[in-house]
């Protein structure tokens, strides 16, 4: 690899965020050329004349309360619960008072009479109304049971059937 | 004792909860004042960027998604603060430097480390904001290049080119004070 390569590397290299790879051919490269030593060497100097430098004074006291008091200034109501206006509603107040295995039974009571009154009233766990499908049929022909042949009402179906002829009122 | 950790914090916060807020202020000022200490040179002026910086996060907890680890985001915001702060101001050079313990006992190493103190101050302070900023994340914080790509908004590619330009200013600059 050529020097303008490497030396386009070095900082890189020498903050070891090459790949292995990468790693391993500008070790290769520096071992042959004194020009990219030199220039390792200028970046290791400047890496070591930071080290333990810039020494910072302790954090000044008070600086947190400093900041929580602007920030309360800021936001005077501290905690802010978006509570849902329904949640201080509470219907059944007793059921809190009741131990895990009671609430338990007490749910699945319900849900029972819940699908038990679906059922009374035609409705099954799907939620289909079959009693209400049945009767939208009501009013179609097909619920009318078949005229006993011979009856009066046969005629008027025969009637009914013959296609309509002008003039016949 | 459980320890809450620093996104859910945050989710507490962005309901409000100020309480978490300040668990938070406590674990991380420290790392905002140093950021913000070594970049701008000046206690005062330190201290501005880090109440300003943990007001912002607090001003925006209710857009906060954890998609990154807290630390990174308060990099973030303090990155910007000072880079938008020495814009407007330029960094005050102080030859008198704040009180800290020297771990050297002797005197004569102890003025060494001030000069040289003083040279490296003077030499950052000369630096480009952005170039400013990588050498302090980098040589002062210790983070990876993708680290300081996600501190500074930028690509990991615009983080070697700083640092690359920051060594050779430095480089040059130090040179000319030493001569």
């Amino acid at each position: 690899m050529r020097c303008k390569k490497i030396l386009s590397c070095l900082d890189t290299y020498v903050d070891g965020e090459v790949s292995e790879r990468l790693r391993r051919i500008v070790d290769s490269h520096l071992a042959a050329c004194e020009p990219c030593r030199g220039r390792l060497e200028e970046i290791r100097g400047i890496d070591d004349l930071f080290r333990g430098t810039l020494p910072v004074p302790p954090v000044p006291d008070g600086l947190d309360a400093r900041i929580m008091a602007e920030a309360r200034r800021r936001q005077p109501m501290g905690i802010v619960e978006r509570r849902s206006p329904l949640a201080a509603w509470n219907p059944l107040p007793w059921i809190a008072e009741l131990s895990a295995p009671m609430r338990l039974a007490a749910g699945a009571t319900v849900l029972l009479a819940i699908v038990a009154g679906l059922s009374l009233d035609g409705t099954n766990v799907t939620g289909r109304n079959i009693l209400i499908e049945q009767g939208n049929g009501l009013y179609e022909l097909e619920w009318f049971a078949p005229v006993p042949p011979g009856s009066i009402g046969s005629i008027y179906v025969a009637m009914a059937d013959q296609p309509h002829e002008k003039g016949i009122g | 004792m459980t320890v809450i950790k620093d996104q859910q914090l945050m989710l507490r916060v962005a309901k409000g909860d100020l309480d978490a807020f300040g668990e938070l202020v406590r674990r991380h000022q420290r790392t905002a004042w140093r950021i913000a200490h070594r970049f701008l040179g000046d206690p005062a002026e330190a201290e501005d960027v880090v109440q300003e910086a943990f007001l912002r996060i607090l001003a925006a907890a209710p857009r906060y998604k954890p998609s990154a680890a807290f630390p990174t985001y308060l990099y973030r915001v303090v990155t910007r603060l000072c880079t938008d702060y020495s814009r407007k101001k330029r960094p005050i050079f102080t030859d008198s430097f704040p009180e800290t313990v020297d771990p050297s006992p002797d005197p004569a190493a102890a003025l060494v480390n001030k000069r040289r103190d003083a040279l490296i101050r003077k030499a950052l302070d000369a630096l480009p904001s952005r170039q400013r900023m990588v050498v302090i994340l980098k040589y002062y914080e210790g983070l990876s290049y993708g680290d300081i790509s996600r501190a500074m908004g930028t690509t990991v590619k615009a983080v070697e080119r700083l640092l690359d330009h920051a060594r050779t200013t430095l480089q040059d600059s130090l040179s000319r004070t030493r001569k």
